[in-house]
């Protein structure tokens, strides 16, 4: 039962996928969003089965699928690992997505590729959902490519905008960057667990089974302890990749051209956790490379604060989400990075599991919200255009308020406990004697963030929802309220927005949940001290109400802040002038000496076959004598080498 | 146990090839109180003797699938170990797909001959691969060549028709004279025709001379009906001589009896005497046959001619695989998966050509499939699709089948220099083959302006080769199955 229950969470999507891919062949624009809808929902009842049912038995329990192929060295068995690590993701994946696919259906009425965008988004949620569940690095490596294809397709999903077209481009090919650094990571984890004694009997791919992973650790970091520095330094550079963390973030906010919903599900509450999955898989790894670890950290804290100083000057509503995101994200590594200190790895990983899922649960509802308010608004997402919707969009406003003062932090809802929970940890790891200091500085780049995180926030929603009523031209005579059918969903992750933190965090159901995983097992001491609760209330409201002043303002802090902010701090510039323009002139370099010498050369070597070929019809003269001498020669030939030898 | 039950017992065993060579025989018969006559009953004839023959192939399949095999083999004139189930297994779907592509192409004045020698050829296969003797496995092999003799003189019977059977025939018996040679001397230097008395004289620390001569000229025989260079000159005239069914059956059938006839005399544990010369001349052979069969073929205008040196690539590869299985005693399980393969695209690429043909298309010369998609586009993305595989593209088929040809030459490791130089040449020869396959796809595709829509629709052949192109393509997912 279990079983089937496991498996159909990734292979419904599947059939969906294939569903609404053949729909689209068909041109079919009005019931592709049936059978994906159907086909997540079921996803997200098994994964809710499979939570409440405790498949993950005690600890871990890993379900056989089939063995793909079994010669030789070469063994490849597909099979799913199922703990309360991944369910934990695996239901916010599933239920989310479903939520967003209904969504979607009103949202993308009408449009031409309707069949199409349901058929990637199918097929996003089934490598999203192999990725979570992969009982081997290797094989979660490819739906990590899966889901970065996907993520490329819906980007480019309005291909013919130019501009869509590119920031797909530019997210594939920054992931791209990243993911090197991942595979060399998984390549050289695969020669080290080569090199250990017991190896010899595995399979290359059976050797990256995350059991067996763990299971040689100790061996590997007592013979090889740099390597696994490399190692775990590799595959941190992929997880950042994906997470959008400094100084691989740029390609996020481009990522905002593809349709909201999407941006909603790939780009806030889903695959953009990845990276912190990985990381929190490989927590038992990251335990021998401390240093990694606190690279993590500084490399969350630049992104969260340098994130939130750019959410702040953005004009542009889904871009300023799409900085809040980069900068939550941040949060998250800061907190995995305080599992540096002796002890603090399992309270690490379970504050940024909290932080994820309760962000993905606003985060969602946002970028819906702000769906909703392009979808009146004629497409214009620029808030200096439209203000004042309250009257127009009285739901949205709501439900905008209720994600907004969740991702503010505002005292009771979910990024309240969340952000606390991450604060907590950090607080504890800064009375460490080797790493305390780092995380004092984090402690307070987190404060100042969480200030600043209040003030874009309170900011962005102010300006759309209060003030004197501006509605664009764009949107003619007939702004109007979004469907039912697009309300209804955000509802739901509205109770998320408002429970969520209350119901997982101060009742310590999901750290006492994701302790029945192995790695997460570890006994641990945590306290969250009253004081810490009631600074960060004092923060979020101040963050607020600074936002709602500055958003009365109709030119918010002009000046030399504002420039570098809007310009999003001249990083994007500079990797354009210093990466990119040399890139190009070594690639046109190396595209003319393609053309003019390997090609010429290449094109001399193809015609050899050919000429060979036709010297060889010459002996191909159709007549049986020629045929039979031509034979007799050759066994004659051997039969002498034979007999001389 | 007597005499009487053991003998029902064992023939029990054998079934499949007996219900299969049985079926032949009374197809044959069929043709003298069949009448011959006016249009329609030569369809009702051509339905009925097609659906026979389906039966007899579905019959000897039910055949297999409901029997016990024993423990204890036994060391008689057969032994039924997996070489002979999965060679079986071969020759009824390699079967059941040829008799869909002759439903329609069948000779019309010599259908129950046509028929009843086709049957027979499948019956062939299994008793090759059960062969535990060397009378057993001369019977097995004549049984696959001798029928073949009659199909190339009934299927075509023009000036290039009889030209291809005759020279098949000279070439046949040229070979067959090697091979009785080589097992003569066999047979006088181990005493026995016994294989397990053999295996023990090949598998000794010493072996004579003689022993490794008569195997060469075994090897030689085999060579024959794999087209393995130099014995493969007859295959390009052939190809292009006989009528398409006949080329795809020639293509596979007689591959398959020499493969697994093969790896019955070579898949014991050789001694290092007979190992020494058997590895080397496998491999040059090996070499041989896929450098000139793909360097000829990337040479050819004509499709027919194409097709005939491709195979004789293929058979370079599985020579390839043969010698793995020789020098590192493996599994034969990847000639195995690699034949299946083979007989899913090359015979589906056939049945797309014939159901192209006999809608009315040429299919002579690569150029004459120019625009073929516009024109048949059901048989052309099946083309492309059997193209891919023999490419061995992944998502098809032939990508495993390579790729396990590959990993087995290979798997010795970089530092033996002759695992890595075959697995460079393997690599390369790939690529030209890649190249004039791909040549021949660009053709189905370019726009063309000859666009006569070609309507005819032949159910049998439009069956034949979507089974292919679907078996190609699922067993990327389940290779195990292959």
């Amino acid at each position: 039962m279990s079983n089937l229950l496991a498996w159909a969470v990734p292979l419904s999507p599947l059939v969906g996928c294939v569903i609404c891919a053949l729909l689209s062949f068909r041109g079919d624009k009005k019931i592709a969003h049936i059978p994906a809808i159907l086909s997540l929902a079921v996803a997200a009842a098994a994964s809710l089965g499979l939570m409440f049912t405790g498949a993950q038995g005690d600890g871990t329990t890993t379900f056989e699928g089939y063995k793909y192929l079994n010669v030789g060295s070469v063994s490849l068995d597909i099979a799913l690992k199922v703990d309360t690590l991944c369910l934990t993701l695996l239901c916010v994946v599933t239920c989310i997505s479903t939520m967003i696919a209904i969504y979607s259906s009103s949202y993308m009425h009408g449009d031409n590729g309707y069949a199409r965008y349901f058929a990637v988004f199918c097929g996003f949620v089934f490598s999203m959902t192999m990725l979570v569940l992969s009982h081997n690095l290797l094989m979660m490596y490819a739906f990590w490519e899966g889901v970065g294809t996907c993520s490329y397709l819906l980007i480019g999903f309005w291909f013919r905008k130019p501009s869509a077209a590119q920031a797909a481009v530019k997210a594939f090919l920054v992931n791209r960057v990243a993911d090197c650094g991942f595979l060399f990571g998984i390549l050289l984890l695969n020669y080290l667990i080569g090199m250990t004694p017991d190896a010899s009997s595995m399979s290359y791919f059976e050797r990256l089974n995350f059991d067996n992973i763990f299971a040689v650790l100790p061996t590997i970091a007592s013979q090889y302890p740099e390597y696994l520095g490399w190692v775990a330094f590799l595959l941190m550079v992929g997880a950042i990749g994906k997470s959008a963390q400094f100084p691989f973030h740029v390609w996020l906010p481009d990522a905002m051209e593809g349709p909201t919903p999407v941006s909603a599900l790939i780009h806030a509450a889903t695959m953009v956790t990845a990276g912190v999955f990985l990381m929190a898989r490989l927590s038992p790894m990251m335990e021998y490379t401390p240093s990694v670890l606190s690279l993590v950290g500084w490399l969350g804290c630049i992104t969260a604060f340098i994130a939130a100083l750019m959410a702040m000057f953005q004009d542009d509503l889904k871009r300023v989400l799409a900085y809040s995101t980069v900068s939550q994200l941040g949060y998250l590594f800061m907190a995995l990075s305080a599992g540096s200190v002796n002890g603090l790895m399992v309270v690490a990983v379970t504050a940024a599991m909290f932080h994820l899922v309760t962000h993905a649960f606003f985060k969602a509802l946002l970028f819906l919200a702000a769906g909703n308010v392009m979808h009146a608004m004629g497409d214009v997402i620029d808030m200096t255009k439209f203000g004042g919707l309250k009257k127009v969009l009285p739901k949205t406003n709501v439900l905008f308020m209720i994600g907004a003062a969740a991702l503010a932090g505002l005292p009771l809802l979910a990024g309240f406990f969340s952000k606390d929970a991450v604060l907590a940890v950090l607080l504890d790891a800064s009375s460490d004697g080797l790493y305390g200091t780092q995380f004092k500085v984090m402690l307070g780049v987190g404060f100042l963030t969480a200030f600043m995180t209040a003030v874009y926030t309170s900011k962005a929603y102010f300006k759309t929802f209060h003030g004197p009523e501006v509605i664009p031209a764009e949107a003619g005579d007939h702004a109007h309220e979004a469907t039912g059918v697009m309300l209804a969903p955000m509802f739901v992750l509205a109770l998320g927005a408002l429970f969520a933190g209350f119901a997982l965090g101060p009742t310590h159901v999901l750290g006492g949940y994701l302790a029945k995983t192995e790695a997460l097992s570890a006994e641990s001491t945590h306290n969250e001290p009253l004081w810490l609760l009631v600074v960060s209330s004092v923060i979020a409201l101040a963050g607020t109400a600074v936002g709602s002043m500055l958003a009365k303002k109709s030119h918010a802090s002009a000046g030399l802040m504002a420039d570098i902010g809007k310009n999003r701090l001249y990083i994007d510039w500079a990797y354009s002038k210093f990466i990119v323009l040399p890139l190009e002139f070594s690639a046109g370099l190396l595209a003319w000496k393609d053309v003019h010498i390997i090609d010429a050369l290449a094109n001399r070597i193809a015609g050899i076959p050919r000429l060979v070929g036709l010297v060889g019809q010459r002996y191909q003269n159709g007549r049986v004598p020629t045929y039979t001498f031509l034979t007799a020669v050759g066994v004659a030939a051997v039969a002498i080498w034979i007999i001389s030898r | 146990m007597d005499t009487l039950e053991f003998t029902i017992a064992s023939l029990k065993l054998m079934l499949p090839a007996i219900v299969l060579i049985v079926g032949g025989c009374l197809l044959l018969c069929s043709g003298l109180i069949m009448k011959s006559g006016d249009q329609h009953r030569v369809h009702d004839n051509r339905n009925a003797l097609g659906a026979l023959s389906m039966l007899f192939i579905a019959l000897a399949g039910f055949a297999m699938s409901f029997r016990e095999i024993p423990a204890d083999l036994g060391s008689g004139l057969f032994r039924l170990d997996e070489s002979a189930i999965a060679s079986e297994r071969l020759a009824l779907i390699g079967g059941a797909i040829l008799v869909l592509i002759s439903w329609s192409t069948a000779p019309k004045r010599f259908l129950a001959e046509y028929y009843g020698c086709l049957v027979i050829m499948l019956g062939g296969i299994p008793l090759v691969g059960a062969a535990n003797d060397l009378v057993s496995l001369f019977l097995g092999l004549e049984l696959v060549s001798i029928p073949t003799y009659i199909l190339l003189g009934i299927v075509k019977r023009d000036n290039l028709g009889m030209e291809a059977a005759i020279k098949y025939f000279l070439m046949s018996a040229f070979s067959a004279a090697f091979f009785m040679l080589g097992l003569s001397y066999l047979f006088g230097t181990s005493g026995s025709t016994n294989l397990q008395v053999i295996y023990q004289t090949l598998g000794s620390e010493t072996a004579s001379k003689l022993t490794i001569v008569a195997l060469l000229f075994v090897l030689c025989g085999l060579a024959f009906r794999i087209t393995a260079v130099p014995f493969h000159f007859y295959a390009p005239d052939v190809f292009e001589g006989t009528s398409l069914s006949m080329a795809s059956a020639m293509a596979y059938l007689p591959k398959v009896a020499g493969f697994v006839a093969l790896i019955r005399l070579l898949g014991t544990q050789l001694g290092p005497d007979v190992m020494s010369a058997v590895v080397p001349i496998l491999l040059a052979c090996s070499a041989l046959t896929m450098i000139i069969g793909n360097f000829m073929a990337a040479a050819q205008a004509n499709l027919r001619r194409l097709l005939a040196y491709s195979s004789v690539a293929h058979s370079g590869y599985l020579l390839l695989a043969l010698a793995a299985l020789v020098r590192n005693n493996a599994e034969p399980v990847v000639l195995y998966s690699y034949l299946a393969a083979y007989a899913a695209m090359t015979l589906g690429f056939f049945a797309c050509l014939a159901e192209i043909e006999s809608a009315g298309g040429k299919t002579i010369m690569i150029a004459d499939l120019s625009g073929m998609f516009y024109r048949r586009p059901a048989a052309s993305i099946g083309m492309a699709i059997c193209l891919l595989s023999m490419i061995g593209l992944p998502l098809t088929a032939g990508f495993w089948a390579k790729f396990l040809v590959f990993m087995s030459t290979t798997a010795a490791g970089m530092e033996d220099p002759i695992s890595l130089g075959m697995g460079i040449l393997m690599a390369v020869n790939a690529v030209i083959a890649a190249a004039y396959y791909w040549r021949v796809m660009s053709k189905l595709f370019e726009s063309s302006d000859a666009y006569v829509p070609l309507r005819v629709f032949r159910p049998s052949l439009f069956l034949a080769y979507t089974i292919c192109v679907v078996l190609t393509l699922v067993w990327f997912f389940v290779p195990y199955a292959m």
